[in-house]
């Protein structure tokens, strides 16, 4: 089941090939049109898609981005993605399940969503559910969004000079976790 | 049927004893040329481990869990640690699995793994760059 289909100006910009949505559905919340409320700037009428090919172990792993410009931080992000992704069952040497290339596209999505113009870049790092996560790293400060395969989206922020740290999901907090992300 | 009881911590297994994790190389975090593992290696479900006691009990380099995979790295958790957070420690040593082999169990959330990249100390850390 796709989510927010059909509403052009709301469509997640990324998907894998063929896709036209990423989001799972979730319960009680409509992340794209908050972000729309929220009057960022970064939301307009998306009438081109672009394709996007991955070079992942020799095999071509496609995306489509519905925009006519990739955002300023997608190279960096997408390089990080091919360079790091889990090939094969095992890819951990333990017992991972590969990388979900819907996962990733979610994270893309997630990233789409949070950072803000001239924001960092953050690395992108498998997790062994086949499941995909972006950290940005300041010393000691942390940000991570994580987009697991068994549960909704989430965030993990902390930093030690202050004592904050915050977890929760994501959908709850997308302008929270903008915020964060311009501290990197 | 399988058995579906939760299994318990097993406190034979001392808080101060190092359970040892392989890291593969996607799995880094560089900064200023100096790495270290990103949270994701300590969120797996049943997350496998060697524990460092049974190895050296059995007179093994702590190094030999590299042995089948030298492109890795290894790194050592406190069961402590790893209890403050409330999972479960097991030895897992059943054949045909190491005779050091152990679990952490439990999911686990992003602020335990974040404690775990605080704590953890190298055994075999990859060259500074």
């Amino acid at each position: 089941m796709l989510a927010f289909a059909g509403h052009l100006d709301t469509t997640p910009a990324f998907a894998r090939r063929e896709e036209s949505a990423w989001v799972r559905p979730q319960s009680g919340s409509d992340v794209l049109a908050r972000r729309e409320r929220s009057n960022t700037g970064s939301l307009r009428p998306r009438k081109e898609t672009l394709d996007v090919v991955l070079s992942v172990d020799g095999q071509a792993v496609r995306f489509s981005y519905r925009g006519d410009e990739l955002p300023h931080w997608a190279k960096a992000v997408l390089t990080s993605v091919a360079d790091r992704w889990g090939c094969g069952s095992g890819w951990d040497g333990y017992n991972a399940r590969p990388t979900s290339q819907a996962l990733v596209a979610e994270l893309l999505n997630c990233l789409d969503l949070t950072i803000p113009p001239g924001g960092a870049s953050p690395i992108v790092t498998p997790l062994s559910d086949g499941g995909v996560q972006a950290e940005w790293h300041k010393g000691d400060l942390t940000l991570e969004i994580v987009v697991s395969a068994d549960e909704p989206a989430r965030f993990y922020f902390h930093d030690p000079a202050s004592g904050r740290e915050e977890e929760g999901h994501f959908e709850e907090a997308p302008e929270r976790i903008r915020d964060f992300v311009g501290l990197f | 049927m399988a058995d579906q009881r939760p299994e318990e911590d097993d406190q034979s297994i001392l808080d101060g004893d190092r359970l040892l994790r392989r890291v593969r190389r996607n799995q880094l975090i560089w900064e200023d040329g100096v790495p270290r593992p990103s949270s994701v290696v300590f969120k797996t479900f049943r997350l496998s481990v060697n524990i460092a006691s049974l190895m050296v009990a059995q007179g093994r380099a702590l190094d030999s869990t590299l042995k089948e995979h030298p492109e890795e790295f290894l790194t050592a958790i406190l069961a402590g640690d790893v209890r403050k957070f409330g999972h479960p420690v097991v030895k897992d040593v059943e054949p045909p699995n190491d005779p050091a082999h152990g679990l952490v169990l439990g999911k686990k959330r992003d602020g335990f793994a974040n404690a775990m990249v605080r704590s953890q100390q190298w055994i075999v850390a990859p060259a500074a760059e």
